[in-house]
């Protein structure tokens, strides 16, 4: 099959684009750096079927980082090359284009966000360009989906090579490009709209500071109402309405293995869905009926604050401390997505320049972010204790997060470079493109946390029937008892958290524990270890040896942490 | 024993020769500045004949004192303060050395006198030398003398920008593959930029063609902008 590359400067829009060609869902978001991968689809071109890859944006096709190198290197191997070029910026997106066009592939360029040249006063002589360029310019909107069939239509015709433009040196390229430039753009005057002032406002610090509050503390405090009250008027009266079938169908099976693995045990003659651990129980509610409802909600959140563009201008504000901690602004962007889950948390910590960045950032989200099942799930359990609880374990993992980033920027060696980032244009977030992004996260949620939810329902049932967990128990009671003042059965959690944390934090609750114990509990249950999907990914993106490293500081940490919170809370 | 007199005169002595020193650090780097030349610690280092580590200590006095913005391992920038003072002594040793050369002292030599002279004289013995030679434009060395009232020839780094300053780019001090790597962004002589803000010890962060942009303070130190009106 052959290869088509959408290819272009960073925040262009080519995902939206990938997305339109392919009908495959990709994230894509207002900011740069949201394509860390190659995104593969296939895409029928008159009768000949292709294959489509949307390649993270460059700004030059001569490689200043490894990122690049691989996107040089994935260059070669594209027979069809499309290039987005961002109209509002003709001249800076013309000199990839350039290069892509010396090379000598059938190119086509894609000239997109034609609707927001128009707020800018711009105009741009499509026919004229083309003449210039030597190939198809097809004036776009992506987001609209304007322009997109042309695309394909004259993708059809392009399947011949172009004539080679002429190789030029560095300065003589950006020469013939301010000639382009000059004959077929016009800027006319524009006045600053409310978007421009809007953009000010929440960058400059003196007012920025106090909106970012204000932004996150919204943010949050929407996910907290929206998630609360989808589970008490939603969800838990649905399975309330269940209850009668999984009771019914308790009564049908005689108490043994198949009963524990479906239903679990019933407390009081009565399924207590945290605690009774069955598939059809526990292994339901936890994640539909508890975690399920945050998930939708951040999700939410998180679209908006991404497409509206405000994440980049949040990086600007909270740089300094960043750099502190031995990263740049960017690592606000890891913490936010890591909110949601770890895994794409620890995948966009790839978009930071050095290794020592990369390594800090990843070792403190897997540290101190926990992730939204689990912060649903300290919401259910904590909630019933009062705020003070829940804000005992944010507040330390707060502090653990910037104590941390400090000591490991005196000691990890390396480089941390200064942030150098493009702040896109804020955009009216669409109901549908968010309705969208939200519904493939929370998709994506069900795919990746139900079978691991399940399988650790099951492993928790076998391995209470063999006796392994009053083994284990035994083993670790001198850390359990003795360093965290916690009953010793809390390590079977702590096992389990490693499947899923948020099986694990509901494993907690029949153990009978004080409010301080379970807040000790749950905050150890964040810092020990990453869940095996997080870790996995992890190993991939820092190598084993650091991921050693890495392991070897949280549970480090863990025991420290937990051995203070201890003494702080409970005293010896 | 140190009488108290002695002592007046030492202390005296030291806080005349720490304003010395600040003045020719605040001269130098004003100089780099307006010549489009990076400010790091080891260029002015270079100029000034001194160790990058004794420059560094100098530069976090200088920081505390308000005339410089000092980033660790980069450098250093001129605040609107010590820009101030910059310009002031740059324009007496300017004045003097046209001064002494007329007087048919060697350009050298007169250069070397007029380093040290620079920290002495009055503003109001500067202003009539000046007077005296129908207020020269350009130095000896043909370089432009900075005038008394306006802001210099207005050069500067990102970093000395200020709220509302629009600018025209003129150099970007670095290597090659640096400079390269900076104009695929965007940014390159000749470009009109707007300043945005400045964020306390973080990135500036200006607006070019349409697109706005966060540059750290180290890079920022290195792209050398001309005010427009």
């Amino acid at each position: 099959m052959k290869k088509i590359l959408l290819m272009g400067n960073p925040n262009v829009g080519k995902s939206v684009i990938f997305s339109r060609l392919t009908g495959v869902d990709v994230i894509a978001s207002n900011y740069p750096g949201t394509t860390v991968d190659f995104t593969k689809g296939t895409t029928k071109i008159g009768k000949e079927k292709f294959e489509l890859i949307d390649v993270p944006g460059t700004y030059s096709l001569e490689p200043t980082s490894k990122a690049e190198n691989v996107t040089t290197k994935m260059f070669q191997e594209g027979d069809i090359i499309i290039d987005v070029i961002d109209a509002t910026n003709l001249e800076r997106n013309l000199y990839l284009a350039h290069e892509l066009l010396e090379k000598g592939k059938p190119t086509i360029i894609a000239l997109n966000m034609r609707d927001e040249i128009k707020n800018k006063g711009i105009e741009i002589d499509v026919k004229k360009l083309e003449k210039f360029l030597g190939v198809p310019v097809v004036p776009t909107c992506a987001v609209s989906g304007e322009g997109i069939k042309e695309l394909i239509q004259r993708l059809e015709c392009i399947k011949k090579k172009p004539s080679k433009h002429k190789v030029l040196s560095e300065g003589k390229r950006w020469k013939k490009i301010g000639e382009i430039v000059k004959e077929v753009q016009v800027i006319r005057d524009y006045k600053p709209s409310i978007r421009d002032k809007l953009a000010e406002i929440t960058v400059k610090p003196t007012t920025g500071i106090p909106i970012a509050l204000f932004v996150i503390f919204i943010s949050f405090w929407a996910v907290r109402l929206i998630g609360e009250n989808l589970i008490g008027y939603i969800f838990e009266p649905l399975f309330e309405l269940y209850r009668p079938l999984v009771m019914g169908m308790s009564n049908f099976l005689e108490p043994g293995i198949l009963h524990d693995i479906l239903i679990g045990t019933l407390i009081e003659g009565n399924i207590e869905y945290v605690e009774s651990m069955g598939l059809l129980t526990t292994g339901l509610f936890v994640p539909f009926g508890m975690v399920l409802p945050y998930i939708f909600a951040f999700y939410l959140m998180l679209s908006l604050l991404e497409d509206s563009g405000y994440l980049p201008r949040l990086a600007t504000l909270v740089d300094n401390v960043f750099h502190r901690l031995g990263m740049h602004g960017f690592g606000i962007i890891t913490v936010f997505l890591g909110l949601g889950c770890n895994v794409p948390g620890a995948l966009s910590t790839r978009t930071m320049e050095t290794r020592k960045q990369r390594f800090i950032s990843a070792t403190l989200l897997s540290i101190a972010v926990p992730c939204m099942a689990q912060i649903a799930m300290i919401f259910g359990i904590l909630g019933t204790y009062g705020m003070k609880y829940i804000a005992i374990v944010f507040g330390t993992l707060i502090t653990i997060y910037i104590i941390f980033g400090l000591i490991l920027n005196k000691f990890v060696k390396g480089d941390s470079p200064e942030i150098f980032m493009e702040i896109p244009p804020y955009r009216m977030p669409s109901l549908r493109t968010t309705g969208k992004k939200t519904w493939m996260r929370v998709r994506w949620f069900l795919k990746e946390a139900i079978p691991w939810l399940f399988l650790g329902v099951i492993i928790v049932n076998i391995l209470y029937a063999i006796g392994f967990f009053d083994v284990l128990g035994g083993v670790f009671a001198p850390i359990m008892e003795g360093v965290f003042g916690l009953p010793r059965e809390a390590a079977l959690a702590l096992m389990i958290g490693f499947l899923r944390k948020d099986l694990a934090i509901g494993m907690l609750l029949p153990l009978g524990m004080s409010g301080m114990q379970l807040v000790i509990a749950v905050t150890i249950l964040t810092i020990y270890f990453p869940c095996v999907a997080t870790f996995a990914v992890l190993v991939k993106e820092l190598g084993v040896k650091d991921m050693l490293k890495s392991a070897i500081i949280m549970i480090c940490t863990a025991l420290l942490v937990g051995g203070i919170m201890r003494i702080v809370l409970i005293g010896i | 024993m140190i009488s108290g007199y002695q002592n007046l005169y030492i202390s005296r002595t030291i806080a005349c020769a720490m304003s010395e020193q600040t003045e020719e650090y605040l001269e130098i780097i004003y100089r780099l500045e307006v010549e489009g030349k990076e400010t790091t610690t080891t260029s002015i280092a270079n100029e000034l004949k001194l160790s990058p580590s004794s420059v560094t200590e100098m530069l976090k006095k200088l920081s505390e004192l308000g005339y410089v913005e000092y980033i660790p391992y980069q450098g250093a920038a001129l605040t609107k303060k010590g820009r101030k003072i910059g310009k002031k002594i740059l324009r007496k040793h300017m004045i003097i050395e046209i001064f002494l050369v007329k007087l048919g002292i060697k350009r050298e030599k007169a250069h070397k006198e007029a380093c040290k002279l620079e920290h002495v004289i009055s503003d109001e013995v500067e202003e009539k030398l000046s007077e005296s030679m129908e207020s020269p434009k350009v130095g000896s060395s043909r370089r432009t003398i900075p005038s008394p009232r306006s802001l210099g020839p207005g050069i500067t780094s990102l970093l000395g920008l200020s709220r509302n300053d629009t600018a025209e780019i003129i150099s970007i001090c670095g290597g090659l593959e640096v400079k390269r790597q900076l104009r695929t962004m965007g940014i390159k002589e000749g470009k009109i930029i707007k300043f945005i803000t400045k964020q306390p010890g973080g990135p500036v962060v200006i607006r070019i063609d349409n697109t706005e942009r966060a540059i750290g303070r180290g890079q920022a130190m290195k792209i050398m902008v001309k005010r427009t009106a």
